[in-house]
């Protein structure tokens, strides 16, 4: 009877529902233990009435090991949801976004195994010009960090638990856009809270649109508020477009005050406990680039102490050309200064003079100084086949304070000058060519001042590294893709000597249907740095291996 | 697990089936609008982001299909840049003129709650649709992918 009961009920819901599937199946070998298997499949069933709409969404995965990552077997993710045209209802992992993030903006960047999504309920109410929005749920955060033992950049070693609840109300005009956020945060391994609380402001005007908005945290630890500065943080965003006919003129202006650590402390992710949570990533404000060289030298955002500039110019030619100019400047919002005692204090700023940094970012090195400055032009050629990128890039990153006593100073320094550009060519209607060639010249060590004589440490063994990427693409559309690439470096500190700093690969990509596809990729891939939206992870190089890609969407 | 995992494979194997929701969602512009108001008729819908150079590429080669053929097709791009990126699609849209048309709509879907239910890791991700129902689904594009394109519209377009 119960099965006659389970046949007629799934046997209802498949002639009224929809199915959908998606398949990734991967699986790689390199030398030195690097090797991973992984499948993952996301299963969606949705039922659509004229009134309402069902859903019920499933990751699951089967990886021993990852990639990156802890191996799992079972569900990852699941979702249920109800949705009519005014309110919404989700049980499950939701991904939330307020505003542009300054309080809440849960992302998920599974490449770089950074998941702050939470699982718990979410409900969604908006009529006319009024949003609603409130969340209950517990989000589980990984790292890999070497404040703890056990480092591997494969395998995380820390862990945070936390419970998150929240609203937000967003109120719409035709002129004006007003929200109010509020989030509060316990962590659950330790007996650690967060108050935030935010409003924020959009208003288009002629020619352009303005956006503002601010936060305030406190938290507590162990039921009692600490009056100290880092427990009350707060942060600012601000940006404002302009537009000029088809030119548009970005700039935008962040203060993130959450929680200012001197440099002993300022990158320990794991001892201290008023930082910005992960879930807020705020907007970090530098340029998201796609070159591969100029993406493993991103920024790695410090969203807890950083005030930032960025301009941004993009406007067109000519019908075919693209020209986009960007700056960035950001420091921390102190200065740090060493005492004779080896004892950071944040005033006076430095022992070269300098200003304070609390308003605007500073030069000074004893502030965490970043410059970046990044040019490209791109475009078509008149006939509309060839497609062409070129730019320039300077980027200068002043990423640690090791000493700055009135007797020496000593900073880690990286700045690199890069040259990336790609060409694609269509030959006819079904094959084309694409090459990419980026070459950086990068300066990385210690700028040491001792009894005012100043000096460079290189960390290489080279004065500069020299990086060259190279990769040549043959497409036949809409079939097959064959890429080799050649990445190599003079120098490299994360390199013994035996090892090559050199990395060849080929890659043969078949389009099995126009949404599946089947790519087998042979050779090494360059560890290092890869960062997304400030977001960074060191990863580990793959070296002379096997890669098998699959994916494909059955629906 | 596996054996439930295995069971749906089939099942959406032999019963995959995709629509477009009738979910609201934001545009560009901030307005709310339901999704499958945007793609009445026949419309091109793309997962897109502002990094992604295939996908701006194909974003090109959609509005030269258009221009060539006299299509009057709407075009849904569905942007998945983080929500801080969002001065920078304004500033795409602003650089390239026919993205202020009104065939073209940006959708901004910042939640991922788009790309979460059409599984449109990796991008572009794009389907051609008759009124709210998926015909042509297709994932990644190199130059004559707008071919691919060309048939199905056309096929679509004269049945």
């Amino acid at each position: 009877m119960n099965r006659f009961i389970l046949i007629l009920f799934f046997s209802s819901l498949f002639a009224q529902a929809e199915y959908s599937n998606y398949l990734n199946l991967r699986y790689g070998d390199g030398e030195g233990n690097y090797a991973y298997d992984e499948i993952y499949s996301n299963l969606g069933i949705t039922l659509n009435r004229p009134e309402y709409r069902l859903e019920a969404l499933f990751s699951l995965e089967l990886s021993n090991p990852p990639e990156i990552g802890l191996k799992q077997e079972g569900v990852r993710e699941f979702l249920f949801g109800y949705y009519n045209e005014h309110f919404s209802l989700e049980l499950g992992n939701f991904y939330k976004t307020w505003g542009r993030g300054l309080i809440l903006n849960q992302v998920m960047y599974q490449h770089l195994d950074f998941d702050t999504g939470a699982r718990g309920v979410s409900i969604d109410y908006q009529k006319d010009d009024i949003a609603l929005s409130i969340i209950g749920g517990k989000s589980d955060l990984r790292k890999s960090t070497t404040f703890l033992g056990d480092y591997n950049p494969r395998v995380p070693n820390y862990f945070l638990e936390q419970n998150i609840y929240g609203s937000d109300l967003t109120l719409s005009s035709s002129d004006l856009t007003m929200g109010f956020s509020l989030l509060l945060t316990e962590q659950s391994n330790v007996d650690i809270s967060s108050t935030i609380g935010g409003m924020r402001f959009e208003k288009p005007y002629n020619k352009g649109d303005l956006f503002l908005s601010f936060m305030h945290k406190r938290s507590e630890r162990n039921g009692t508020e600490n009056n100290l500065e880092t427990d009350k943080g707060n942060g600012i965003y601000l940006s404002n477009t302009n537009y000029i006919n088809d030119w548009a003129l970005t700039s935008n202006y962040r203060r993130y005050r959450i929680d200012i650590k001197d440099p002993s402390e300022r990158d320990d992710i794991v001892n201290n406990y008023a930082q910005a949570l992960d879930v807020q990533r705020s907007p970090t404000a530098y340029y998201q680039h796609s070159f591969k060289l100029l993406s493993r030298n991103s920024k790695q955002a410090n969203l807890n102490d950083e005030v930032g500039l960025e301009l941004e110019l993009t406007g067109p030619l000519n019908d075919n050309k693209t020209l986009l100019v960007s700056y960035s400047k950001s420091s921390s919002t102190k200065g740090w200064h060493s005492d004779e005692f080896g004892t950071w204090n944040a005033e006076p700023l430095t022992i070269t003079g300098g200003n304070s940094n609390s308003l605007f970012p500073s030069s000074d090195k004893d502030s965490y100084p970043f410059d970046e400055f990044f040019i490209e032009l791109n475009g078509y050629n008149k006939s509309g086949n060839i497609f062409y990128r070129i730019g320039f890039d300077y980027l200068s990153d002043t990423f640690a304070v090791l000493t700055n006593s009135d007797v020496s100073e000593s900073f880690e320094v990286n700045k690199a000058i890069t040259l990336p550009s790609m060409v694609n060519i269509a030959l006819n209607d079904l094959w084309s060519i694409e090459m990419q060639l980026e070459l950086q010249r990068a300066k990385k060590g210690f700028e040491v001042t001792n009894n005012g004589k100043s000096s460079f440490t290189s960390l290489l063994s080279e004065k500069y590294q020299k990086n060259t990427f190279v990769s040549f693409t043959a497409n036949y559309s809409p079939k097959w893709s064959l890429t080799v690439s050649n990445e190599s470096t003079n120098s490299d500190e994360t390199l013994s000597n035996f090892d090559s700093n050199t990395w060849n690969s080929i890659a043969l990509t078949y389009r099995i249907e126009a949404d599946s596809a089947l790519e087998i990729f042979y050779g090494s891939i360059r560890g290092g740095l890869d960062c997304t939206n400030g977001v960074c992870r060191y990863i580990q190089s793959f070296e002379n291996g096997l890669r098998i890609d699959y994916n494909a969407s059955f629906n | 697990m596996r054996k439930y995992g295995f069971l749906f494979l089939v099942i959406s194997v032999l019963f995959g089936q995709s629509t477009i929701p009738n979910t609201k969602v934001r545009l560009l512009n901030n307005e709310t609008v339901n999704l499958n108001a945007l793609t009445n008729g026949v419309s091109i819908v793309s997962f897109w982001a502002t990094w992604c150079i295939p996908c701006v590429k194909e974003i090109y080669a959609i509005e030269k299909l258009i221009q060539e053929n006299g299509y009057k097709i709407s075009v849904v791009l569905i942007n998945t840049d983080d929500a801080g990126k969002i001065p920078k699609v304004k500033s795409f849209v602003n650089s390239k003129k026919y993205l202020k048309g009104d065939n073209y709509h940006i959708v901004m879907d910042y939640d991922r709650k788009l790309y979460k239910r059409f599984n449109a890791k990796p991008i572009p991700l794009t389907f051609i649709t008759n009124g709210s129902e998926i015909v042509y689904r297709k994932r990644g594009f190199v130059n004559g992918d707008e071919y691919v394109f060309k048939e199905e519209l056309d096929r679509i377009l004269n049945e």
